[in-house]
């Protein structure tokens, strides 16, 4: 009788384990569109089948025995059929990818072109400045997040076709147009179509980047670009795959490409405790950049402060910032910059010649400048950049 | 049971003497180390609950020998100590140093951490209690559940009113262990293994005064990587830690960082683009965020007279003092305390209140951004005060959630203050007042002479920041519900912001808890209707403690003991309960194991026709409670003059939703075939699963859904659904009811 007890209670409880593991499983399946519901799976979206207004044929697919693979940056992401890159806007319809993100940007806005940070080209300018959503890196710290980790069918958009941009542009006197926020390399024809009109129109482009792309479709994409400002995120393979998503070779690639282009580069680097403060990281870093000829290249330096998922991480001291900086002068980089710290001289050019200060600065407003047409106007020494 | 004759109840009081203490002290650190919010906490409980009743369920499966009791005991006693290393230990391991790891991987690690603990102390109260019922019989389940209780409450009170105020986590822990290993080891002095049970008991000792002694300290510093620790402090509101990096002093509040020095833009935004609004402002109220630099930068205006400045949390003032210049000024008169009961006593009118709280992350916070919170501040206004908040902001974009937590509070401040403007910076800057708002900033600041770093024409770009404010004000919805005390929209709207940051959706995630109830409801209800019983007076009781423990906050404002009382009293309302009940059973049959027989003098029936509507007469009266709340919330409203006879019903209230619940457990756990200590098990069980989804669902579905005052409408409505529902079963299948009991 005790046995019979005891098997009818081990019936009841499988018969109940079955119960409660059917009625979770029921329910993740019911929920798991909550868990994957951002672009950066490949997972189907909730869409139309068929490419609709802000839909463009992609470019730099290849049709491989596994399917379409996009080849625009070096995630090559393999997109079946209904199904997103990891940027989330590039979609497989019917066989042929999409950029997804055209004529659709979720974030218009006019910024100094200090902003972007772009310190040497047309200072004092506006930039006409667009997004779309999407990203094809995924930095624990973006501070666009909102965007960056999300497709255009999630956001709010509006409808701003390339011509549009341009007249916007044109109308609120901004000098360039910036694709910036997220990331303009997963809005590849939005960029290049728009850059093209733009030209036409005497209007710069500027391409605020984390520079993760394959070299041809750069140096397409770089004929119409003036300048652009380069997230080196940190110099370390390591650190770019936990900390972004990615890799550095590739960005050292790209960095190479827009100087050998002539487009005006800039590169931004965030100092992060704990993740890309190490001194002998930014040493070596700033070798690099010495030797492969970036001396004349603005360096900024920039302050992290807590931001999306990174938030149990301290900002950055200042002091470290002034020992990145210094690091970099020593290196031989000329023009090193940092972001965001008032009451400093590091906002301030100063001529490579005779280190007399060339033009001073104060958040984003130029107080007093000595230069004179792009030179320093103590030595006359050419200060790298577009300046008028 | 080789112990003492009373070892087993003492056993008994002792699981649920470390129960409590040791969920609330795991569910602090676990807030301490992942930052989490209100839907964390819900998360918490119910994987709480629900492993506790797998083990209680695991009890049927395993066999357990009477002379391993007592070492299992001594392991579960020093178990919250042990698991209380690990979130610090592996933190940085399992994840990337310094991520919030997301909802989903949280959730995990709380099973996985939470795992040892509640499937032994499930297992072994119930493998306990089933051999005391076999040896005493099926009455004896009412008085066992009443000593778990009676000893949860002890527990509880323990750490409530003393341990949290004088201790660490871990050294909170270690009391806890060692308390309960007295216990234990005195239960079971005459043991045949003593010697081996006293090394153990002897290890357990000197971990613990190693933990007491080191633990916090050693713990602590895993968290920080490549960070000075100076200072870490466990308070009842949570955890402060201070370090340093080079010369920057860091704070951090539960891991995230509240400042680090040489931040000023921050301070500025969050003063100026307020005070400047004022043309003489003297008076000023600051509630929280003084020491991050705002005081300093209030005091660069001439006019100002006084700052009081309030915290909940008394430690951060010992902060301020120590590692910053900010609480200097004689001018700040520094207040504890609870800010709405402080603004309904307040005499001072004032031309500033600036408010720099976390956001409307729990329905806690949420009350300080509520029209009633609003309409109060108005009335310690003068009549040209402005007001300020801020909320988290990306400055190119606003998501769903923060469309929806924007155009909410918007709507609130709108419909207190006739202008509300909102301010972008590095948050989004709520102004609100009934005089015009003054958007020229940078002039005006000019204009004072004011001295600043970044609030001013070189870092601002005035026709920027319009444009970005008009470009924030048109994506919002203007028809946005208000956010009040008892239907807090912003919470919900926080909750669809905070998810997303892990690319989670929360309407799926909603659906997907409703089909797990629903599947879980009709599961209980249809497999075993004693268990369907349970668990629905498991899961209202639980629901309404909530509601009432958050009607009280509202209503009174927030005192941390009283909330350890009302736990402490819904506890000893349940020991009553049981107890009351099983004394009864004893009078009514001290020797008979059946529950009830034809005994015409007491009026009682047999088995397969009154058993079932007792519980349902219990049930009716918790359906009954649950609709009657709001309109106590109503009344209590009005009686808040007399705040002891307001604690005095709500502590009533409570008292009988628990007692209730401790009846219902002893009837349905004196009833069915297997009722000698299989059903306690059960029951068990049941009443945990039910309490744990309870809470669960109230938080997060409920009172998001309807408000609070509804949420308890719902609550009670379910629990009449089930009635009905044990109704029609054992009225029209009356052979298988009958079955269903012998």
């Amino acid at each position: 009788m005790e046995k019979n007890s005891s098997i009818r209670q081990k019936r009841e409880f499988i018969k109940k384990g079955i119960f409660c593991g059917g009625a979770v499983a029921l329910s993740v399946n019911t929920g798991w569109p909550s868990f994957t519901d951002g672009t950066n799976t490949g997972k189907s979206m909730e869409t139309s089948d068929k490419p609709g207004k802000f839909c463009k044929e992609a470019r730099f697919q290849v049709q491989t025995p596994k399917g379409i693979r996009c080849m625009i940056c070096p995630n090559e992401c393999s997109i079946p059929e209904g199904t997103a890159g990891d940027c989330g806007n590039r979609r497989n319809f019917n066989g042929t990818l999409y950029s997804v993100a055209y004529g659709n940007p979720c974030s218009v806005h006019i910024d100094p072109v200090e902003k972007k940070p772009l310190l040497h080209f047309y200072p004092g300018s506006l930039a006409f400045s667009i997004a779309t959503a999407g990203c094809n890196l995924a930095c624990l710290n973006c501070q666009n997040w909102t965007i960056s980790q999300t497709n255009p069918d999630k956001t709010r958009n509006e409808d701003l076709m390339p011509e549009k941009v341009v007249d916007e542009a044109l109308r609120s006197q901004c000098k360039s147009i910036a694709y910036t926020y997220s990331e303009p390399i997963t809005f590849y024809e939005y960029t290049c179509d728009t850059a093209k009109i733009a030209r036409s129109k005497g209007i710069k482009n500027i391409l605020v980047s984390a520079g993760y792309i394959h070299e041809q479709p750069l140096r397409e994409m770089a004929m119409y670009i003036d300048a652009a400002n380069i997230d080196l995120k940190s110099f370390s393979e390591d650190i770019y795959s936990r900390l972004n998503g990615g890799r550095l070779e590739p960005v050292l690639n790209t960095l190479k490409v827009l100087k050998e282009m002539k487009v005006w580069l800039e590169i931004t680097n965030l100092v992060i405790p704990g993740w890309t403060d190490d001194l002998a990281m930014i040493k070596k870093m700033c070798t690099w950049l010495h030797i492969n000829g970036f001396d004349d290249t603005p360096l900024h330096f920039s302050r992290f402060h807590p931001e999306y998922r990174l938030t149990q991480v301290p900002s950055t001291p200042v002091e470290t910032l002034t020992k990145a900086r210094s690091i970099a002068l020593e290196a031989g980089l000329n023009y090193v910059y940092i972001g965001n710290i008032a009451n400093t001289d590091s906002e301030n050019t100063v001529c490579p010649s005779c280190h007399k200060t060339v033009v001073v600065r104060k958040g984003f407003r130029i107080l007093q400048s000595d230069l004179v047409t792009g030179k320093c106007g103590h030595c006359g020494q050419v200060i790298a950049g577009h300046w008028s | 049971m080789r112990g003492r004759p009373d070892s087993g109840m003492m056993l008994i009081f002792t699981i649920g003497f470390c129960a409590i203490p040791a969920q609330v002290i795991l569910m602090r650190e676990l807030l301490m180390v992942f930052g989490g919010n209100e839907l964390f906490i819900g998360l918490f409980l119910a994987a709480w609950m629900l492993l506790t009743a797998a083990g209680s369920y695991l009890a049927g499966l395993l066999n357990l020998r009477e002379e391993h009791i007592p070492f299992y005991a001594l392991v579960l006693t020093v178990l919250p100590m042990i698991l209380l290393y690990l979130p610090n230990v592996t933190r940085n391991s399992f994840f990337e140093p310094g991520i919030e790891p997301g909802l989903l991987m949280e959730l995990i690690f709380t099973f996985i951490l939470l795992m040892p603990f509640c499937i032994l102390s499930g297992f072994l109260f119930a493998k306990v209690a089933e051999k005391k019922v076999f040896a005493g019989g099926k009455k004896l389940s009412g008085k066992i559940y009443g000593i778990e209780s009676a000893g949860s409450m002890a527990g509880g009170l323990l750490f409530s009113f003393v341990l949290v105020f004088l201790y660490d986590n871990f050294r909170a822990a270690a009391v806890i262990a060692l308390a309960g290993n007295l216990m234990i080891m005195w239960s079971w002095r005459d043991h045949d293994r003593k010697i081996q049970l006293f090394m153990i008991s002897i290890t357990i000792v000197l971990f613990g005064f190693l933990t007491y002694a080191f633990g916090n300290r050693f713990a602590r510093e895993f968290l920080f990587p490549a960070q000075n620790l100076i200072e870490s402090r466990d308070t009842p509101y949570g955890n402060l830690a201070v370090t340093r990096t080079g010369q920057q002093t860091n704070v951090f509040e539960n891991s995230i960082l509240l400042f680090s020095t040489d931040n000023q833009q921050s301070s500025e935004e969050a003063i100026h683009f307020v005070l400047v609004q004022h043309d003489v402002p003297r008076n000023v109220l600051l509630i929280s965020g003084g020491i991050t630099g705002l005081t300093n930068e209030i005091l660069k205006y001439s006019s100002i007279d006084t700052i009081d400045y309030i915290e909940i949390d008394p430690f951060i003032f010992e902060i301020g003092k120590k590692y910053t210049n900010a609480l200097t000024s004689s001018q700040i008169n520094l207040i504890t305390g609870d800010s709405r009961i402080f603004l309904q006593k307040a005499q001072r009118k004032y031309d500033i209140v600036i408010a720099f709280m976390p956001p409307p992350s729990s329905f806690f916070m949420n009350r300080y951004y509520t029209r009633e919170f609003m309409t109060l501040l108005k009335e310690k206004m003068s009549t040209s005060g402005v007001f300020s908040f801020s909320l988290p902001l990306t400055t190119n974009y606003l998501n769903e959630g923060s469309v929806d937590m924007y155009s909410s509070l918007f709507n609130t401040s709108r419909s207190v203050f006739s202008e509300v403007h909102i301010f972008p910076g590095l948050k989004g800057y709520f102004v609100a007042s009934d005089q015009r708002i003054k958007t020229n900033i940078c002039q005006s600041i000019e204009n004072k002479s004011i001295s600043t770093d970044y609030v001013n024409y070189y870092y601002l770009n005035e026709p920027d920041m319009e444009r970005r404010s008009e470009s924030i004000s048109g994506q919002l919805n203007a028809n946005a519900e208000v956010n009040l005390d008892f239907t807090p929209t912003a919470v919900a709207a926080f909750d669809k912001y905070w998810l997303n940051r892990f690319q989670i959706d929360i309407s799926s995630f909603k659906i997907a808890l409703v089909v797990f109830l629903a599947l879980i409801f009709v599961g209980m209800i249809f497999v075993s209707p004693v268990q369907g019983g349970m668990f629905v007076a498991g899961f209202s009781s639980s629901s309404l403690q909530v509601i009432l423990i958050l009607a009280f906050q509202i209503v009174f404002g927030y005192i941390f003991k009283i909330i350890g009382l009302f736990a402490a009293v819904f506890m000893m309302g349940l020991a009553v309960g049981a107890m009351l009940h099983s004394r009864h059973m004893n009078r009514v049959n001290n020797t008979d194991h059946s529950l009830y027989t034809d005994n015409v003098e007491t009026g009682f029936k047999p088995v397969s026709t009154l058993t079932v509507y007792l519980p349902v007469y219990m049930q009716v009266i918790l359906a009954a409670v649950a609709f009657i709340i709001p309109g106590f919330i109503i009344l209590a409203q009005t009686i808040i003059a007399w705040p002891q006879l307001l604690l005095l019903l709500f502590l009533s209230i409570i008292l009988l939703i628990s007692m209730v619940t401790g009846i219902i457990f002893s009837i349905l756990s004196n009833t069915g075939s297997n009722g000698q200590g299989g059903s306690i098990r059960h029951i068990y069980g049941a009443d945990l699963a039910g309490a744990s989804l309870g809470a669960l669902a109230t938080s997060l579905l409920f009172i998001p859904a309807v408000g609070i005052k509804m949420a308890s409408c719902l609550a009670g409505l379910l629990n009449i659904m089930v009635i009905f529902s044990l109704i029609f079963r054992q009225k029209f299948r009356p052979g298988r009811a009958k079955k269903q009991y012998i």
